[in-house]
């Protein structure tokens, strides 16, 4: 497993997974994303992005049916392994002993 | 999959421009991107979105997968539909079963001949696998058979590898061994059991204490012999029952332990009964002491040994440690010199070489037999599965994933299957009793063969196994990608149509490849066994009847004259029968495999030290035995009524040993040499005569060196009788001579000697008729195979040749393009069962007689019989081709 940080794309992608309770396809990924950074999101960028976290084990998928009433055929669904929470986690921690407790940058309004 | 609406042209675009393993995740996100969009902004921003998307996608993914490796799933562990619970998949499981069970139904024909194909191989590998389980691979029935084995003496200075023990040398090594926590000995005669109204002869197996010991043998009533009671002085007057005795003739009565039973005039005490099983414990009606005297010799080679190891000694050290007992001996003793040891594991003890080989390639045999019928099953499948391709297209379309659709194919072969092993399993039962009825007789434990948890549980292991793999052939096969085209163009689909015709193909030279193969390996067992029958026996069988006569056991010299007289006098009585030509006496019967043998040499002519000493059967003969068998005198005369055993030793010998000592030269009136190397009698040779396979038609002719019976308390005779008419007719005039003779002599074992000729190869009549009956089976099957594609395929070319007769073409031609067509695979086939036939027929080489396993007659035979055979099985779909109307077939179109 890989002990490098995660990028900041794959850590969007990972935040996003979380606020849509832990599981989901890429699609609504995608559209999570758009309305959080109120920008374009590539889905090619986040298909890739899904893949290389399930490799480098942070996440793992699994193929489904489709419910009844949805249509069409099931795809492929997402969600966080143990490792991928706790690499979250840690990268969260990073974060907060970097920015320290006070409040060095103003926050631009 | 479904397109769920997206622009159509981006998506087959996006479907072109993605690799493989990604294509349909990638699809089916931004499909549901796409509907998602929809939903929020509308279809025309979501079409908007989603071309934009195309180049986008295809560029950022190829550019992902070369910069950072493959994009497929790393872990694809998930089942499919883990949404499902677990009783929404046993829900959906039942319903593919149900609907396995109507489309069984639906298609009875197809239903029958694929069960029926199932069974038969599910069938034959049930019933011969039983056997093999029983026979070879069960157990012995002694505690920790790994630790039993054979022990033989051997002289590698005469060249023998393996000998029975002499007496003195078995007791010596019992006593100076280190290796055995117990060892003993066997040998074998018998004796009359007094009864009321004919005496039965029983067989009796005289053991040392430490036999049953070494066996390890729990007796189920009262005990086995004990330490001591095979020294001298100890009471002889002791025997074990064997359970099958017991049972027939003592009615299973436990109370009969303790009690005396009169055997050979004596009284005897019971003390135990054996259990049953084989080897050993049937090795004779009775077990008695073998006693160690004070006499015993080390130049008669009698004994056969076993031994239980100690714990802890392996073979090796074993053979060391009685290497050097032997070697002492060999010091010690003259008798004794060059005396080794050879040792046994006891693998061999219940099931003979020649057997475990033709029973493994019977094994071999039915495992092919069920590969042809998995291969049949399979082409069915594939065929109908082509058939059916609209129907999957149809619920791949619906959404059905390809899990869904290969556990709906699984289901109906399952459902096969199940029924095949059903049915096979019946087939098995019937199969074991048809087995049982035509024992020949030497295979060990038939009589227990059943059909029995362990082999029902393999069956049924095996059918499910067999009919999964060929239902998932066809299931795989499911168009995924073209749906459409599927949809649209139903079974003309051309979609992987040309690969499964390739298959179909393929699996039908597998097919003709198997089935030549058993073909020849059966051809090669026929060729043998008419060679067999066919070899020069030497003696005439026609019309002519052996049987035995047991005379009360001599107890010295006086009783052996009057066994010798008895047997005169039933010879001389019955050839004054005016239905008897002649009649003689013999000492060991034709074709017992066994008998009683000598090392031989010419005294004129001294062989060199170190030749192996070659080794003859010896036979006690009465006059006129070779005049009764047919067998001419070449050289000299046949003995007398004045020519009496060892007074002094005169021989007739036959003409194998007289070109070994003395090729060319007259051999009448020459010295021999009698066992030499033990007591070494010197005898003259009065007479020559014609050689005899008498010990084993498929062994050369005997070395036989033949002695008068005169003089001789050999017990029991073989008498044979040659008549003027059918043979048998005589025994109720025999059994009243010997009411007058010698009212407590029974008759027994009373055989013609074509009877005798036939038992000796029953084993590989037995074995024969199997493998033919398989390769029969097989070659059914190879052709419905055949017949089942072609047939097909000219069921889907209608269209094609009626456009061809219509364009001109004529019947031969169209005639010639199917046959042709159909005759590709076979010859594949052909050429691939050749080589492979080639191959595997070292493993019979054995079982072979009169034939080389290459022999060429039987591979070409073979060869022609499966091409004339598959020629017309493409005839009958060729000849309905031609009969294609060209109007109808147009308008099929």
């Amino acid at each position: 497993m890989s002990r490098t940080a995660l990028g900041e794309f794959e850590h969007h992608v990972m935040l996003a997974l979380v606020r849509l309770g832990g599981r989901s396809r890429g699609a609504p990924i995608v559209l999570e994303l758009e309305t959080a950074t109120r920008r374009a999101v590539s889905p090619a960028a986040v298909f890739v992005a899904l893949r290389r976290l399930e490799q480098r084990g942070y996440a793992r998928s699994s193929k489904r049916e489709a419910r009844p009433g949805e249509g069409g055929r099931g795809s492929r669904e997402f969600q966080l392994t143990a490792a991928g929470k706790a690499k979250l986690a840690e990268s969260r921690r990073t974060f907060e002993r970097l920015w320290g407790t006070g409040d060095p940058v103003a926050e631009p309004s | 999959m479904t397109s769920g609406g997206t622009p159509r042209f981006s998506t087959a675009v996006l479907r072109v421009l993605l690799p493989d393993a990604v294509r349909d995740d990638a699809l089916d996100e931004l499909r549901d991107g796409y509907l998602l969009r929809v939903a929020r902004h509308g279809r025309a921003a979501a079409n908007r979105w989603y071309r934009r998307q195309v180049p986008a996608f295809a560029i950022r993914v190829r550019l992902a997968i070369l910069t950072g490796g493959s994009l497929a799933p790393s872990s694809e562990p998930h089942v499919p539909e883990s949404s499902l619970s677990g009783s929404e998949r046993m829900t959906t499981i039942l319903a593919d079963l149900r609907y396995g069970a109507r489309a069984m139904v639906r298609n009875p024909a197809f239903s029958v001949i694929a069960v029926l194909t199932l069974a038969l191989g599910i069938g034959a590998n049930a019933a011969i696998f039983s056997v093999v389980r029983t026979v070879l691979l069960r157990p012995l029935p002694f505690p920790e058979p790994d630790r039993l084995v054979q022990v033989w003496e051997s002289r590698l200075d005469r060249g023998w590898n393996q000998s029975s023990f002499t007496h003195a040398n078995f007791w010596d090594v019992q006593d100076m061994n280190r290796s055995f926590s117990a060892i003993g000995a066997i040998t074998f005669g018998s004796i009359n059991l007094a009864a009321r109204d004919n005496p039965e002869l029983l067989s009796v197996a005289y053991v040392t204490t430490g036999f049953l010991r070494a066996l390890g043998v729990t007796p189920v009533a009262g005990r086995v012999f004990a330490d001591g009671e095979d020294r001298v002085g100890a009471d002889q007057r002791i025997a074990v029952l064997s359970h099958r005795l017991w049972t027939t003739q003592f009615g299973g009565d436990r109370s009969i332990v303790g009690r005396d039973v009169t055997l050979g005039g004596q009284a005897y005490r019971v003390i135990g009964v054996l259990p049953p099983g084989t080897p050993w414990l049937d090795a004779g009606d009775l077990f008695m002491p073998l006693r160690r005297g004070p006499n015993d010799d080390r130049g008669s080679f009698e004994l056969t040994v076993i031994g239980r190891l100690a714990r802890g000694v392996t073979i090796a050290a074993a053979r060391s440690d009685l290497n050097r007992v032997a070697s002492q001996l060999a010091g010690q003793y003259p008798e004794a010199k060059g005396m080794g040891v050879t040792i046994q594991l006891s693998d061999g003890w219940v099931a003979s070489d020649s057997l475990r080989r033709a029973l493994w390639v019977l094994m071999s045999a039915v495992g092919f037999l069920l590969l042809i019928a998995c291969v049949n099953l399979a082409n069915m499948l594939l065929a109908r599965s082509t058939g059916r391709i609209r129907e999957r297209a149809m619920r791949a379309a619906l959404g059905a994933t390809r899990g869904r659709v290969v556990q709906t194919a699984i289901a109906e072969s399952a459902l096969l299957g199940v029924l095949g092993a059903a049915i096979g399993l019946g087939l098995a039962f019937g199969v074991v009793r048809l087995l049982r009825a035509f024992d020949p007789g030497d295979i060990p434990r038939l009589a227990d063969v059943s059909i029995d948890g362990p082999v029902l549980a393999i069956t049924l292991g095996a059918a499910l196994i067999t009919s999964i793999i060929t239902g998932l052939a066809p299931a795989l096969r499911t168009p995924y990608h073209d749906i459409v085209a599927a949809l649209r163009e139903g079974e003309r689909s051309v979609v992987g149509n040309r690969r499964a015709v390739g298959l179909r193909g393929a699996l039908v030279s597998v097919e003709v490849a198997l089935s030549l193969m058993l073909l020849v390996g059966a051809g090669l067992l026929v060729r043998s066994f008419g060679a067999i029958l066919d070899v020069d026996r030497g003696f005439e069988t026609e019309n002519r009847v052996l049987f035995n006569v047991t005379f009360p056991n001599p107890q010295n010299d006086a009783d052996a004259q009057r066994l010798s007289a008895l047997r005169t006098q039933l010879q001389a009585r019955l050839e004054a029968l005016p239905q008897v030509k002649d009649a003689a006496a013999v000492s060991i019967g034709l074709l017992r495999g066994t008998g009683t043998g000598m090392g031989f040499a010419a005294q004129d002519k001294p062989s060199p030290a170190n030749d192996a000493v070659p080794w003859a059967g010896w036979r006690l003969i009465t006059p006129n035995y070779f005049r009764t068998l047919g067998v001419p005198i070449l050289a000299g005369r046949d003995f007398n009524t004045e020519d009496i055993i060892s007074k002094p030793w005169r021989v007739v010998i036959s003409h194998r040993i007289a070109e070994r000592l003395w090729p060319g030269e007259n051999a009448v009136g020459r010295q021999l040499i009698l066992w030499k190397g033990q007591q070494e009698s010197v005898a003259e040779v009065i007479g020559v005569a014609g050689d005899m396979r008498d010990w084993d038609l498929a062994d050369l002719p005997s070395y036989s060196v033949y002695m008068p019976f005169n003089g001789a308390g050999w017990n029991p005779s073989t008498f044979v009788v040659h008549t003027t008419a059918a043979a048998t007719a005589i025994v109720p005039i025999v059994r009243s001579m010997l009411a007058e003779l010698s009212p407590s002599s029974p008759i027994s074992n009373v055989r013609t000697v074509d009877q005798v000729v036939g038992e000796s190869v029953a084993a590989r009549r037995f074995t024969m008729l199997l493998l033919a009956a398989l390769a029969g089976v097989a070659l059914l099957l190879a052709l419905a195979g055949v017949y089942g594609v072609l047939s097909y395929s000219v069921s889907r070319r209608k269209t094609e040749i009626g456009m061809r007769m219509a364009l001109g073409a004529s019947r031969s031609s169209v005639l010639r393009l199917v046959v042709s067509q159909g005759m590709r695979p076979v010859i594949v086939g052909l050429i691939v069962g050749v080589l492979g036939a080639l191959g595997l027929s070292r493993y019979m080489a054995s079982l072979l007689f009169g034939v080389t396993r290459l022999d060429a007659p039987t591979y070409a035979g073979v060869a022609a019989l499966l091409t004339v055979a598959a020629v017309l099985a493409c005839y009958l779909p060729a000849r309905d081709a031609m009969k294609v109307d060209v109007l109808t077939a147009l308008r099929e179109e």
